[in-house]
């Protein structure tokens, strides 16, 4: 049987990606609070009673007249693809907002059901909907659901089935103003008489198509010979139009009508009990939240926390990890007879992936804090106090989702940057997206900090960190903004959306992919380059000496790190800091893991050979360790992330930019911070 | 009277917005069109951007934009 080809669209923060995962019982999809989470169209396929159903999540649009590329993707999607059925999805507790691109999908003249979602929330909030009512005035089945309890879910599925079976489809019955109605019956009579047909619409929605300046239906009646006798009925129509509207404007006329629609079947289908003098929860929230003098100090004080924790409480389950690495790595190393065999194995796979799968636990930690920002709603009150600060570095306030989504990894953050509508805003948000520490440079800050600054400050040092990363990706924003990419501000207009408690299951879904997602990393391209480095370094072998060291300097991997290391000798660092450097183009993690096996690797024979935090104490001076955490701080992101930057960014001459732009950078921040430190301690 | 000039608390009728095309279909999908009511309810520290609250939609934007929409206190 042919699967059902289904599209999802709706305003942002509707909860289409959430319905789609409570209709496919799956989580496969991202889920969150804030506009923007549906970068790219997303498709998904399940089955349901032994249909198949291929399902589109669209980028949530407030409207079809394109104002972000998310909104034209949805819009081109909507216009020029092939597809079964949309259902448009509705966030109940705002259905007057939400019919405004309704009305504007019922234009299209394509088999639809309404979802109203959230019906758990507008129910608790006192809202009442009358269905059948709404039906009975669009035209389009509609079903109340709720993908977070998942009643009505069923129904709606056998809605879409029913609907998609179906042989016709039932158009729109929507009633426009009087002025409107009259060339809707004038010119739809005169196509009727003439048994003009185009698709499968009827005269009504063609003679509506031609008030709405439908351009390929335009180009359809063109070519057929009733144009002639059509043009002066559709003149006298539109002068009457016209008058009444006192605009020419075809656009602005449409807009009205549509908003006095949406209202009118609010006044008509939704009874609000509720109570207007007394606050809702999200403004009782929103009070202290977005309050004036307290909101900016909550924020930091937020964040700051999370850094703590992300460092404290990750440290506890450290020491059993690490623990249990060199316990593995030994009781392997113990049954393999074969030394090559067993270094491979022992120093270069386990020393260099288990490095790796350490930070496991403060990962979790950052991803759980980011994760929680996404889907309360808080991230866009941020948007709201940050865009005044933000603004005078030359960033939109929008801005701030991006940014803080590259805490975590930088991939998605270059793909959310797609929500700022003005060319200029978007690249300068691209270009200084990587100086927001992901998760993937926490190992190196994790390490480096544990090692050189102790325990006891070490959540704000790693807070201080972040905040340095943040600050100068602002003032580079700036200087790009004033050298670069000159030019007018975007408009500042972006929803508040309701404070939402996501459920523990999404949460966990989320965090938990996340966090296997680091450790499928870990066990394939980590291990791989782990793998790669630990060759490197003992090859070629040596036979002259028995020294270790002296072997590793020889090796292929202390070559290439002899070869560039004047590049970096200026800012302090040796040959092995600067090919982890090197290999952290890679990926970030591998910086890790590459120090891992150049600084394990140690001559003496002592049995409690030193712990890789005691061996950067002992070979690298502060100033040096410092100089290098500015550098990673500063440096370009791992390469899967560059291939998505240029792909976002418009091509791979940006990357080009990109480089050159953060290496210098880095290298002179770097050459700073070595000398002043120098010249300090 | 513009948006911008509104105090915090302060309710309104939106009489007419003055500005681009895309800004205005912005507006007009958040809800914000000509008769409709809306209430402050908190402006920034620096006062560069305010919440206001439009028929059950919480929008925040810059006074910058909120100089272009005309209205009526009531």
């Amino acid at each position: 049987m042919k699967p059902i080809k289904i599209v999802l669209a709706g305003q942002p923060n509707v909860g289409k990606s959430a319905l789609i995962n409570a209709m496919s019982g799956s989580f496969k999809m991202k889920v969150g609070n804030f506009s923007g989470v549906t970068v790219e169209k997303t498709e998904i396929c399940f089955e349901h009673h032994c249909h198949q159903i291929d399902m589109i999540d669209l980028p949530g649009t407030y409207s079809l007249d394109g104002f972000t590329i998310e909104e034209k993707v949805a819009k081109d999607f909507l216009l020029n693809e092939e597809y079964d059925l949309i259902i448009n999805v509705i966030d109940s507790t705002h259905l007057q907002r939400n019919l405004f691109l309704t009305l504007q999908l019922l234009n299209l003249s394509k088999k639809m059901v309404l979802a109203l979602n959230m019906a758990d929330e507008a129910k608790k909030e006192n809202i009442d909907i009358d269905v059948k009512q709404l039906e009975k005035i669009t035209g389009v089945p509609c079903v109340l659901v709720s993908a977070n309890t998942h009643d009505g879910v069923e129904e709606l599925l056998n809605k879409v089935h029913e609907i998609a079976d179906s042989e016709k489809r039932t158009p729109s019955r929507i009633t426009y103003s009087d002025v409107i109605e009259e060339a809707i019956i004038d010119l739809g009579t005169f196509l009727n008489e003439k048994g003009f047909m185009y698709e499968d619409l009827n005269p009504r929605e063609m003679a509506i198509k031609l008030i709405k300046e439908d351009e390929r239906f335009y180009k359809a009646v063109h070519d057929h010979p009733i144009s002639l006798e059509l043009q002066p009925i559709m003149i006298e129509s539109l002068e009457k139009i016209y008058t009444f509207h006192d605009t020419k404007k075809i656009a602005d006329i449409r807009r009205k009508e549509h908003s006095a629609i949406a209202k009118g079947i609010k006044t008509e289908v939704v009874k609000d009990k509720r109570d207007n003098q007394e606050l809702d929860l999200t403004q009782k929230i929103d009070k202290i939240l977005i309050n004036q003098i307290f909101g900016l100090p909550i924020f930091l004080f937020l964040m700051w926390g999370l850094f703590q924790l992300t460092f404290e409480i990750g440290a506890i389950p450290m020491d059993y990890i690490d623990a249990s690495f060199s316990w593995f790595g030994e009781a392997v190393g113990e049954n393999i007879k074969n030394d090559l065999l067993r270094e491979l194995i022992v120093d270069g796979i386990i020393a260099g992936v288990g490095a790796v799968v350490l930070f496991l636990p403060n990962i979790i930690i950052l991803y759980l804090g980011i994760t929680l920002l996404e889907t309360t709603g808080y991230m866009s009150r941020v948007a709201f106090l940050l865009d005044g600060f933000f603004h005078k570095f030359g960033l939109h306030g929008k801005s701030f989702i991006p940014l803080v989504t590259g805490f975590g990894c930088s991939v998605p953050a270059y793909m959310a940057a797609r929500t700022l509508k003005s060319e200029r805003d978007r690249l300068i948000t691209l270009f200084i997206i990587g100086f927001m520490s992901c998760g993937a440079r926490l190992p190196v800050y994790v390490l480096f900090v544990g090692a050189f600054f102790g325990t006891q400050n070490s959540g704000n040092i790693l807070f201080a960190i972040y905040i340095f990363g943040a600050l100068f990706g602002l003032a580079m924003a700036k200087v790009l903004r004033v050298l670069v990419f000159k030019g007018g501000d975007e408009p500042f207009v972006m929803e508040m959306p309701k404070y939402r408690l996501p459920s523990f299951k999404l949460v966990w879904h989320m965090v938990s992919n996340k966090a296997w997602l680091y450790l499928k990393k870990a066990g394939t391209f980590i291990l791989a380059a782990s793998m790669l480095i630990w060759f490197a370094s003992n090859y070629p072998k040596d036979v002259i000496s028995d020294s270790k060291q002296v072997q590793l300097e020889n090796s292929y991997l202390g070559q290439i790190g002899k070869f560039t290391e004047p590049l970096f000798e200026p800012l302090g660092f040796d040959w092995k800091l600067t090919v982890a450097l090197e290999t952290g183009l890679a990926a970030k993690e591998v910086i890790v893991a590459t120090l891992g096996i150049l600084y394990n690797d140690n001559d003496e024979v002592d049995e409690n050979s030193p712990s890789l935090i005691q061996s950067l104490q002992k070979n690298i001076p502060l100033p040096t360790a410092i100089a290098f955490l500015v550098f990673v701080i500063l440096y370009l992101p791992c390469l899967a992330a560059s291939i998505v930057f240029a792909k976002e960014a418009g091509g791979y001459k940006y990357l080009v930019y990109l480089f050159l732009f953060t290496t210098s950078v880095a290298w002179i921040s770097s050459f700073i911070a070595y000398h002043t430190t120098s010249l300090l301690l | 009277m513009n948006l911008s000039e509104l105090k915090k608390n302060d309710k309104a009728i939106i009489v007419s917005i003055k500005a681009d095309e895309d800004l205005i279909n912005r507006f007009a999908s958040f809800g914000v069109v000509d008769d409709s009511e809306i209430k402050v309810i908190e402006f920034s520290l620096a006062k560069n951007t305010m919440e206001i609250d439009c028929e059950g939609t919480a929008l925040a934007l810059r006074l910058q934009e909120a100089k272009s929409i005309d209205v009526k206190k009531i």
